[in-house]
């Protein structure tokens, strides 16, 4: 039992990550219908930038980890700039590609800038992972649950509380009704992809103690938070949240339970993709009217 | 060129169309400040595409559009709200999952100023809507999300409102009683373009018409003039 | 009773064989292959790769480019055949032929297992499982010791051999490519080469003639999943030792990436990409470096400038050079005077009596029965007789809301009917509900068949055929192709049959072209046959509609708004001429108008329908008078 509810917890842990990833995704997709392939490298560059702030310009760690969120909004404004705008209307396959196109460029700009080589990144905050109720807290964990849930707040607070939030709900109920009420559908777009962008930065910092700076070191999580957002249907925030934890927990329990590794690698993503095949828009997506062709 | 005072809205022999085929083939309105003109005609006569085209988001072939005096046949559609012409869509789209309070407050996001005053006038005009304030505009009922609709359009402080088919869909009951409400709504100065289908209830609100017949004007006149319901019925109907 | 056939004499017919590009491009292959035997090691390594990778290229553009379906994974397809050929070399004598059976055999059975759930996913959910199909299949690769050896991996030879001869892997791919291409080019310019670009540019349009999307999809993929395992059996020769590390999403990923710089939708862009995307980072070591940025930027300029990838822009280039040297004019000239006689042509043309059509070959003089199609399925008859169709109690509800009141009514075989209504009436809804693409209760018969729960294939084969409100034309197809595609029912032969262009095959496309052509010959659009549709004038797309609706043999016909967005004169004129050639075989016809001044002059019968609810029905005059139908209209 014990370990079981140690599994539960690991799971959340990771679960809580994914999360986040998918959070940012579906983000981006209500508003400017595109997916962004991008996110796990702009995530890792984020991370790479922080790095250099704080361990070879000196900066004390949160405003070297503040850098590199920015730099993360600016490859968001950039990407939005570049890729989305002008494929304005076109189909979702162009936009796509237009995020693969540049998570391509990107993956090798990093490796010309910040080399090949693994490094270590700095902990905000040393010591050893936490024990509860003889459950083990990772302490990295900790603070990437915290972080999340400020997150989550910060989301909730400017989506129910602001005009602009308000104005952003709006736009992705209906983005016809909301240009009729003189909301400026590239202002959206725009603020979108910086928030989207900003959230993926805040992951890849703080991942990136975990996973050590390497290249591609978001990938993995970056398609794990992308499973996370299908799973909640691409539609609901909340939905992606739950989402993640499941796929945490569901991985969790596979790794430990499968009958050999490979079963374990590849349950996690066929359990999605049959949850996929029953629910081909989602678990928590609202249905549609029934058209049979 | 002198400013002409009494004309807010102008459509200049303007001619619409969506990819290839041509939709409006050269209207030309008027319609004077403080007047409720409506724009009458059956389905498919170009009169939503009119509409469009004046709030921004159709731009004409040729021909021009025509705001108190200033030409905005070009302008972004953000802009056109900004400049207080507000257009309350066909089929009413309310955003389903933002609540009454919700929708009327984004309503004014693109004027500037307390939007408190224009929410209580709106709540006054629509007592339906205050009583369901805090309810998701997607569980309301057909009516109460035409009014909500309409309370929108009033929470941008309009000085012309383009209303489209506000009845569409609507039992008539319901209909009706949106309509009694509008005379709240249609204070001295309002200047208002009126797109409907159901001609009598247009009628009644209105002092000047324009039919429309395959994307064209086929009558104009004081709406006195179709209050014959032979004029009208050949209008939509044809003659045999 | 049918026209004769052209026959071609066998000196001519042989000229257009060797003209045609897939011979000489096959010849060029192979002669490359040749000639590449004679290069070192490396450059025919290189050359082998391009070779493979447009093999994977020619299947990736059936899928992507064609069916319209991504693919982020098909990797995991590329190392089911690298996988075939080392355990086929390990543990049997087989030879290559050993090698390439059970990579098809083994690519085809799980194409088709992994094809047909992926139907369901469409879009984003589609990419979404296919990336996370590739990942796990690389798990898998990983982790299955016994078949793929682990991440240590299994060894293959350099040298291809069949029946005990060793052969160069560079002439090898050559002689595999040629005849992909070959096979693939077949399918492309076949049935379901045209079902398949029917169902990606309008894809209710195709179902409503009787393509049976599903299955081509699962079809599209399936080949696709065949080309790709082929191209891995000679990956496995070219690299000799077959890991699970090379089969990674990024590797997926510059496949699909290959196609779109080559061009979606071209072999030759297979050929292009692979090349591009393989074969130069070859010859510019010193660009290795920054292969990720000059390979995105390439790719975002070409998504965004041209979305057809290398092969377009270069026909963007032709037609630039066409307008510099003034040839482009003159072309243009010749395309409006064409589009002008072909508007003009509809009431120049000769009235469709009886006599005259039945005499040409589009009518079958055969009687029909209620189920079967008279004549010859080569025949690409105009319509059939109709049957009497009634609607009992239909209604229709979606969300709570009853869009469609239990409306009844009948239409008598070869009637020409109409439902008018206002806007909201539920005309639309009551038109979705007959075609089968919303769910109805009541009962709908046709004829003799009840047709209350068929699917939409199902009607249409019982002989429902009909237009659309935004005509759905598929861009970039010609009139002939949409008639071709309107008949795709009726031109029948199997994919085998289609891959090696067997002669009937071609006898039939020949002749069904020549039906199609006489077809629209009867709608004056004789002159623009062989133009891309979507660029002639409104009133032209309108016709080409109602000859691929006529083109799928109805026996009930649904023209919906025939007249929107038409000028009096020509909606009037078309609604004639169609109306002719309906009445000469006695299919029966529904309009759906808004106009009711047409309705009434070309009706027997009218039904009104208001909020969802039949509120009249009768001869139009008595419709015109009717109080309910003009308060509708014009409000109580």
């Amino acid at each position: 039992m014990q370990e079981n509810v140690q599994l539960l917890v690991s799971g959340i842990q990771n679960g809580i990550a994914y999360s986040l990833v998918g959070l940012a995704l579906v983000l981006i997709y209500k508003t400017s219908r595109a997916l962004n392939f991008a996110q796990g490298t702009m995530a890792g560059f984020a991370g790479y930038a922080a790095y250099e702030l704080i361990v070879t310009n000196g900066w004390p760690w949160f405003f070297g980890a503040i850098g590199g969120v920015v730099v993360a909004a600016l490859l968001g404004l950039a990407c939005e700039r570049i890729a989305i705008r002008p494929l304005l209307g076109a189909p979702l396959l162009s936009l796509v590609i237009a995020t693969i196109a540049v998570d391509s460029i990107l993956a090798n700009v990093t490796q010309l800038r910040f080399g090949t080589d693994v490094k270590a990144f700095p902990r905000v905050w040393e010591g050893n992972d936490f024990t509860v109720l003889g459950i083990n807290v990772g302490r990295s964990y900790v603070i990437i649950g915290i972080v999340t849930l400020f997150i989550l707040a910060g989301l909730a607070f400017l989506l129910q509380k602001t005009k602009f939030g308000i104005a952003m709900r709006a736009f992705a109920d209906d983005q016809y009704a909301a240009e009729l009420m003189g909301i400026p559908p590239a202002r959206v777009s725009r603020v979108v992809w910086v928030l989207s962008l900003m959230i993926g930065g805040i992951t890849g910092i703080l991942f990136a103690p975990l996973l050590f700076l390497q290249l591609g070191y978001m990938s993995g999580v970056f398609i794990k938070g992308f499973t996370a957002a299908v799973v909640g249907g691409f539609t609901s925030l909340g939905g992606s949240v739950l989402g993640g934890l499941l796929l945490g927990v569901l991985e969790a329990f596979c790794i430990k339970y499968a009958p050999s590794p490979q079963w374990a690698a590849m349950l996690p993503l066929l359990l999605i993709l049959v949850v996929l095949l029953i629910k081909p828009n989602g678990i928590f997506a609202r249905g549609e009217a029934v058209k049979r062709v | 060129m002198a400013p002409e005072t009494d004309t807010i809205l102008e459509l200049d022999n303007v001619v619409l169309g969506y990819k290839r085929s041509v939709v409006v083939h050269g209207v030309s309105i008027r319609i004077p400040r403080g007047g409720k003109v409506a724009m009458l005609g059956a389905n498919g006569a170009g009169k939503s595409t009119i509409l469009k085209a004046i709030s921004g988001f159709v731009r004409p072939r040729s021909g021009r559009v025509l705001f108190e005096g200033e030409d905005i046949s070009k302008l972004a559609p953000n802009k056109i709200v900004g400049r207080h012409l507000i257009h309350v869509p066909e089929g009413r789209r309310v955003f389903p999952s933002l609540t009454v309070a919700e929708n009327l407050r984004v309503a004014a996001f693109g004027v500037s100023g307390d939007p408190q005053p224009q929410i209580d006038r709106v709540l006054e005009v629509f007592p339906n809507l205050k009583k369901r304030y805090k309810v998701s505009a997607g569980l309301l009922s057909g009516g109460e999300q035409q009014m909500l609709a309409v309370g929108r359009a009033v929470m941008a402080k309009p000085r012309m409102l383009l209303l489209d088919e506000l009845s569409l869909g609507l039992a008539p009951i319901t209909a009706r009683s949106v309509y009694a409400a509008l005379d709240e709504v249609f204070e001295d100065g309002l200047s208002v373009l009126l797109v409907e289908q159901n001609a009598k209830l247009a009628l009644e609100k209105c002092e000047y018409v324009y039919v429309l017949r395959n994307g064209q004007v086929s009558q104009q006149g004081e709406a006195s003039d179709f209050n014959d319901s032979e004029t009208l019925r050949a209008a939509y109907l044809g003659s045999l | 009773m049918s026209s004769a056939v052209a026959e071609r004499t066998i000196a001519s017919r042989a000229l257009d064989f060797l003209k045609s590009p897939r011979v000489w491009g096959s010849v060029l292959i192979i002669a490359i292959g040749l000639w590449a035997t004679g290069f070192n090691k490396y450059d025919s390594y290189v050359v082998s790769l391009v070779g493979l990778y447009a093999v994977v290229g020619a299947g990736l553009v059936l899928l992507v480019g064609i069916s319209g379906q991504l693919s982020l994974g098909h990797a995991a397809f590329l190392a089911v055949g690298a996988y075939s050929a080392t355990n086929v070399a390990l543990h049997t004598s087989w030879g290559f032929v050993g090698e390439i059976v059970v990579a098809l055999v083994v690519s085809v059975v799980i194409g088709t297992l992994i094809g047909l759930p992926s139907l369901r996913l469409s879009g984003l959910y589609l990419a979404v499982g296919t990336l996370a199909l590739g990942y796990a299949a690389q798990q898998v690769m990983y982790n299955w010791d016994d078949v793929t050896g682990g991440g240590f991996g299994q060894p293959a030879s350099a040298d291809v051999i069949i029946l005990d001869r060793k052969y160069p892997l560079v002439q090898i791919s050559a002689i595999v490519l040629a005849i992909s291409l070959v096979l693939v080019s077949n399918i492309l310019r076949g049935r379901t080469g045209r079902a398949l670009n029917a169902i990606r540019t309008a894809t209710p349009a195709a179902a409503a003639v009787g393509i049976e999307v599903a299955r081509r999809r699962v079809l599209a993929f399936t080949m696709s999943a065949a080309l790709a395992a082929v191209g891995g059996v000679l990956y496995a020769h070219a690299i000799q030792r077959v890991t699970p590390e090379a089969f990674s999403i990024d590797f997926s990923i510059a496949l699909t990436i290959m196609v779109l710089i080559g061009g979606q939708r071209s072999l030759l862009g297979a050929i292009l990409g692979s090349a591009f995307v393989w074969g130069l980072p070859e010859q510019f070591r010193s660009i290795q470096e920054w292969k990720g940025i000059v390979y995105g930027v390439i790719l975002l300029a070409i998504i965004v400038f041209t979305p057809d990838g290398i092969v377009g822009a270069g026909q963007k280039v032709i037609v630039w050079i066409k307008q510099q040297t003034g040839r482009g004019r003159k072309e243009e000239q010749a395309l409006e005077l064409d589009i002008e006689a072909a508007e003009a042509s509809l009431e120049e043309l000769a009235p469709a009596t009886p006599d005259a059509l039945t005499e040409s070959s589009i009518v079958s003089a055969a009687p029909a029965s209620s189920n079967g199609h008279g004549g010859a399925s080569s025949h690409l008859a105009l319509t059939h007789p109709g049957e009497r169709l009634v609607l009992e109690n239909v209604s229709v509800q979606y969300g709570g809301v009853t869009a469609v009141d239990s409306v009844s009514f009948t239409v008598e075989a070869g009637a020409v009917a109409g439902l008018i209504g206002p806007n909201g009436a539920g005309k639309t809804t009551l038109f979705n509900a007959i075609t089968g693409l919303v769910k109805s209760t009541g009962s709908i018969t046709f004829g003799d068949q009840d047709l209350s729960n068929a699917s939409v294939g199902k009607r249409v084969r019982a002989g429902f055929g009909r237009t659309f409100q935004n005509l759905s034309l598929h861009e970039g197809m010609t009139p002939v192709q949409h008639v071709l595609i309107g008949a795709h029912r009726h031109v029948k032969y199997n994919p085998f049959a289609e891959m090696v262009r067997w002669p009937t095959v071609a006898k039939r496309e020949r002749e069904a072209e020549q039906m199609a052509r006489e077809l629209l010959a009867l709608l004056g659009l004789s002159q623009v046959a062989d133009e891309r549709a979507d660029l002639l004038p409104y009133g032209l797309q309108k016709r080409v509609d109602v000859a691929r609706a006529l083109a799928s043999q109805p026996r009930l016909l649904m023209l919906d708004e025939p007249a929107a967005g038409l000028p009096h004169d020509e909606a009037d004129a078309l609604l004639d001429r169609v109306l002719e050639l309906t009445s000469v075989t006695g299919t029966s016809v529904i309009i759906i108008e808004h106009n009711v001044e047409l309705v009434a002059r070309v009706c027997g019968y009218v039904q009104v329908l208001d909020a969802g609810t039949l509120i009249a029905d009768g001869p139009p005059e008595s419709i015109m008078r009717n109080d309910r139908v003009v308060e509708a209209y014009l409000g109580a």
